[in-house]
């Protein structure tokens, strides 16, 4: 019986370098366009372009797609040509310290705008300084200080004079004066007092009483005086201070006459000077307080707490910026992301002022754009809600967890918010977008635009044209040796293998940069000056070798007898599946030992890796399906009273998919009808309920896992694999196969149906039915059903025995 | 200058204290000296007896300074106010002079302010007092005891004003006197202590002894390998010494006779705002510090 086999030229799908123009990649041009992913950059653009609430992107995509990459290149390409963003600084709010108040000035302005602060404090101190020791001001301030002076001395001469008018005088105790009588000057003594006349005694009495009235008003007249001094004081140091740092202020207000904000804060700034002036001229004397390694604008500005208060905190600075900003949170903490308060040890107790608020992520992005991993965000404890909730009320706000979460009431700083007006980007894999999608309402409303990148595209002359344009581009990019096309056509090719797809090309970007560099390497090595399709060979080869241990051990274990697969032969009811394995990056296929069993049964097809919990779902379902077909096809007629078995021999670690599940058909269809199966052949593919076999993945690991045992054994000619019609185009396979079969050493059948398989695997009939349903007698089909026949008809005999049975027990 | 050449004459200091500021940068100075010269401190309060007798006027009542009310001056309280006040000044002046590792002791008199502190002062070789103590006169003028001192005291007196310490420049005024050449003698070891710039202004009624004076002044300054600025004013008065004398700085003034003595002394004192030393005596005096 002849079957269809598959010629070499079926095996593989070459890319000839002849069709590329170039000799290497030296010669070609970077590409404009992103390879690959037009789905992604529309949606890029788009989220980009939209400018509407909610309209954030997330760029899903599996890891090694390239998505950070392509969307900081994207992003960075489309930043340069937009506006620098306003620059940020935080200053003093003097009438509430606790609550800092934000200037918002041109990009680039705010260390400007700091820079003229702080010197304006320093020419500010030197003017002030100048104007308190002036002559003029000391003459002026002792004037008033004398005027004090002279109203209380003029106050207590006339008091003395009464005083002495009367014969009395002034005499301190510790806590006042008293007025004692005298004579000649001296204090007369209480006993000489007491021999005066009456009536002189009497006269002492009162004037000493009339005196301690007047004393008492002259006193009570101090605390006024005094108090109007020091009016009188505060109201010169305040004329002497504005004259001294008035114009300085009004050049600085005309300066920035265009920001009101600004020229508020200088007006209050002014008020402040005057009314702070010694604390300003004297902050040397603060030695003591000062606040040893706070940093801050300037040193100067922040060495003494009387003049950090004048201090400009620029908290976003757009100075050396050319355009938007693009930034990259790499660890975004919740303080990384919102900013934060910090606060400096001090004797015992925490000190903060607006100086010590630092900007997170989101100011140095705001007007620009932010990239997150969302897998780093999700992970750090209350990133996630911050990153929400500054986008939700479109304004960042600096505050410490606690506050945020009212688990402390410190009082600490409550800085002025900033508006907000930034594009998030979260770079993610698919699986996590769905899952916020589904379970956090919240993110819907802020990420509405999804980028999915895609791991494959479809392989045509010109994007095999354009991936010579990426390669050469990444070849640029990592300094390597250029590609001559043959090394690219290498590429090409592996790129297809790698998505198992003749027809496609892999766009996972990390996985094709190692394999340039591991190839650049291996050009090394040689000696080459341009990566040659043998130097790509040899790294793929080499990355093979490096990971390919297991696949060794397990070939041993096979050789050697100690996993039974036979190559070779006929056995009833026993087939070779096909299975893979994956480890990492680097998968492989093993042939494995189907058997199936009958006996006299109710129409159960038991699974045993299904009994034991050692089969997953899809394999269960498998089975289940051909269990279907078995019924459809043989049990029209009769109830199916077969009970069978099916397992995958020296199977001890579990079995998911169903793609072995047409081997497991053939295993049973032959213990049914008793018809070997060839051992020289393996099966893989999947089948349903009507008998068709469909496509499976790993097609090509598969049959080289079955060749390399047939191989190690020896080909006979005989040896090859069934796998699906449909995965034809999947085939990449390894030179050595294809040219086993160009050697007609090995085959690979192409295989649509069960009865297909059946006739290659038994070397016998399928047949077909006749008009009445019947199958030839010698086919497959036939003996299946005669056996069957059989099998119903022994259970009929046996259940009316067991019935006579019963019913001669009762 | 090595141990053996120091001479102390300066032995013993008195300072006369009370609870006011004025005494506390006193006791600062006085300290200061004590140590320097290694002499002895003496600290003195006196409890002014006419205080004490007022107090047993049945009508008179004291008016508080701060709270401007009326209290009966009873006689127990006023001995405990003292009391507490000579402890105040006690324990300022142990903390003081311990620090400064000074020798010292403290007394406490009953009796008229100004003679205790002149019968105290006649056994000490340096007195310091304030220039109005605890007056409630701002102005200008020498109070009593200050007043009483410069007149009748002896050997040195140190009149402090304000809350000052002894600071450079010394400015010694020299004239044909006695205590002149220990006047300047004083104030050239007081400007080498103090690291000061020392001015010398020369006075005399005529010519002749103006020149006279120079010379010797330049002499004086020649032999002790010192320099100083040398002014020269003829026919002196209150005012133009004022005018010449700068305002900050030690003034060191002989007073035995002519224009720096007695009233003349008083005024002058009065108008100044330096601290003055008053240097009496014709008998050599050596300073060492």
């Amino acid at each position: 019986m002849g079957y269809k086999e598959l010629a070499p030229e079926n095996l593989y799908h070459k890319c000839d370098p002849v069709q590329f123009s170039f000799e290497t990649t030296a010669e070609l041009e970077d590409s404009a366009q992103f390879l690959g992913q037009p789905r992604a950059v529309e949606a890029l653009k788009f989220g980009i372009d939209i400018e509407r609430e909610g309209y954030n992107v997330f760029a899903l995509g599996y890891a090694g797609t390239g998505k950070h990459y392509l969307v900081s290149q994207f992003l960075e390409k489309r930043a340069e040509s937009e506006k620098v963003p306003d620059d940020y600084c935080y200053v003093n709010n003097f009438d509430e310290p606790r609550k800092p108040r934000i200037l918002c000035l041109l990009g680039g302005k705010g260390k400007e705008f700091s820079q003229d602060i702080e010197k304006l404090v320093e020419e500010a101190r030197n003017a002030l300084k100048a104007a308190f020791e002036n002559e003029e001001y000391q003459n002026r301030r002792q004037a008033i200080g004398q005027q004090l002076q002279d109203r209380q001395q003029n106050a207590f001469e006339e008091l003395n004079n009464k005083g002495r008018e009367r014969n009395l005088t002034i005499l301190r105790t510790p806590t006042g004066l008293v007025f004692a009588p005298t004579r000649e000057e001296n204090v007369i003594p209480p006993d000489e007092f007491n021999k005066l006349p009456e009536e002189e005694r009497k006269r002492f009495e009162h004037d000493v009483e009339e005196l301690q009235q007047e004393a008492q008003r002259m006193f009570q007249k101090t605390p006024s005086w005094e108090r109007e001094t020091r009016q009188k004081l505060l109201d010169l140091n305040q004329e002497v201070t504005s004259f001294a740092v008035g114009y300085l202020l009004a050049e600085l207000r005309k300066k920035y006459e265009d920001k009101p904000d600004v020229v508020d804060h200088l007006k209050v700034m002014e008020k402040d000077i005057i009314e702070n002036v010694q604390a300003l001229l004297a902050p040397e004397r603060e030695q003591e307080q000062k606040v040893a390694g706070a940093p801050g604008a300037s040193d100067q500005l922040m060495e003494s707490p009387a003049l950090r208060r004048y201090a400009v905190n620029v908290v976003v600075d757009h100075s050396e910026l050319k355009g938007a900003p693009v930034i990259y949170e790499d660890n975004p903490t919740y303080q990384n992301l919102v900013g934060r308060i910090e606060h400096l040890a001090h004797m015992g107790t925490l000190l903060t002022d607006f100086n010590m608020i630092r900007a997170g992520a989101l100011h140095r992005a705001n007007g620009g754009y932010l990239i997150l991993d969302v897998l780093k965000v999700l992970t750090q404890p209350f990133a996630w809600e911050g990153l929400k909730r500054a986008l939700r009320s479109r304004q960042v706000k600096v505050e410490t967890l606690g506050e945020a979460y009212g688990l402390i009431s410190t009082v600490s700083l409550e800085p002025q918010p900033i508006p907000l007006n930034v594009k998030v980007t979260l770079l993610g894999p698919p699986l996590v977008y769905y899952l916020l999608r589904y379970h956090d309402p919240e993110f819907a409303e802020l990420f509405k635009v999804a980028a999915d990148f895609d791991v494959e595209m479809h392989r045509t002359p010109e994007n095999e044209v354009s991936y010579g344009q990426l390669i050469g581009a990444i070849a640029r990019q990592e300094q390597l040796r250029p590609f001559d096309r043959g090394g690219v056509a290498r590429v090409i090719e592996h790129s297809a293998r790698t998505v198992g797809d003749g027809e496609r090309l892999s766009v996972h970007m990390q996985s094709l940069a190692d394999l340039l560099r591991e190839a650049d390497y291996w050009a090394g090595q040689s000696g080459n000056g341009a990566v040659t399709s043998a130097d790509v060979q040899r790294a793929i080869d080499a990355w093979i070798y490096r990971s390919d241990r297991m696949r060794e051990r397990i070939c041993e274990e096979i050789e050697r007898g100690t996993i039974l697969i036979d190559t070779g032969g006929e056995k009833v009811g026993q087939v070779n599946g096909l299975s893979v394995i994956q480890l990492g990056e680097y998968a492989f296929g093993r042939p494995s030992r189907i058997t199936a069993r009958i006996r006299l049964g109710k129409g159960e097809v038991v699974d045993i890796e299904r009994e034991v919990e050692m089969g997953g779902p899809i394999h269960s379902k498998g089975v289940l399906i051909l269990a279907g077909f078995l019924g459809a096809r043989y049990a029209t007629d009769q109830p199916l009273s077969l009970s069978a078995s099916l397992v995958f021999e020296q199977s001890y670690s579990g079995v998911e998919g169903d793609s072995a599940s047409s081997a497991e058909l053939y295993a049973l269809l032959s213990a049914t009808a008793e018809v070997p199966i060839r051992q020289s052949l393996a099966v893989t593919g999947s089948v349903n309920q009507h008998g068709q076999v469909q496509p499976i993945g790993g097609v090509n690991e598969k049959i080289e896992g079955f060749f390399d045992i047939c191989k190690a054994r020896g080909l006979t000619g005989e040896q090859g694999v069934l796998i699906p019609a449909s995965n034809v185009k999947h085939l990449m396979l390894r030179k050595d196969v294809i040219q086993a079969v160009e050697d007609g050493r090995f085959h690979i059948y192409p295989v649509e149906t069960i009865d297909e398989g059946i006739e290659i695997l038994t070397g016998v009939t399928a047949g077909k039915p006749d008009d009445e349903g019947k199958y030839p007698s010698e086919s497959v089909n036939g003996r299946v059903y005669a056996r069957l026949v059989e099998l119903a008809e022994k259970r009929q005999k046996f259940g009316a025995i067991t019935a006579a049975e019963k019913r001669g027990q009762s | 200058m090595t141990e053996a050449e120091r001479e102390v004459t300066i032995r013993r200091i008195l300072v006369a204290l009370d609870a006011s500021s004025h005494s506390l940068a006193a006791l600062e100075t006085a300290t200061w000296l004590a140590s320097r010269l290694k002499a002895e401190l003496i600290g003195l309060f006196v409890e002014d007896i006419d205080l004490l007798r007022v107090a047993e006027f049945p009508f008179t009542r004291q008016v508080g300074l701060f709270s401007s009310t009326f209290q009966r001056l009873d006689l127990l309280e006023l001995e405990r106010q003292l009391r507490a006040q000579a402890n105040q000044i006690r324990q300022a002046l142990t903390a003081i002079a311990e620090r400064a590792q000074v020798p010292w002791r403290f007394r406490v008199a009953r009796g008229s302010v100004a003679s205790e502190v002149l019968a105290a002062g006649a056994k000490a070789d340096l007195t310091i007092v304030g220039k109005r103590g605890r007056s409630l006169s701002l102005g200008k003028r020498v109070g009593s005891t200050a007043r009483m001192v410069m007149f009748e005291g002896q050997g040195l007196t140190l009149v402090l004003q304000q809350r000052e310490v002894l600071t450079a420049p010394v400015m010694v005024v020299y004239d044909p006197s006695p205590a002149a050449e220990n006047a300047l003698e004083a104030a050239l070891n007081l400007a080498n202590a103090i690291n000061g710039h020392l001015s010398v202004l020369v006075i005399a009624d005529d010519e002749h002894s103006l020149q006279k004076a120079q010379a010797d002044v330049a002499e004086r300054l020649k032999r002790k390998k010192q320099t100083a600025d040398v002014h020269l004013l003829m026919k002196p008065t209150v005012s133009g010494l004022t005018y010449v004398l700068k305002a900050k700085g030690l003034l060191v003034l002989p007073c035995s006779e002519g224009l720096l003595h007695g009233e003349k002394l008083c005024e002058l004192v009065n108008v100044v705002r330096n601290p003055v030393l008053l240097v009496r005596g014709e008998h050599p005096l050596k300073l060492w510090f």
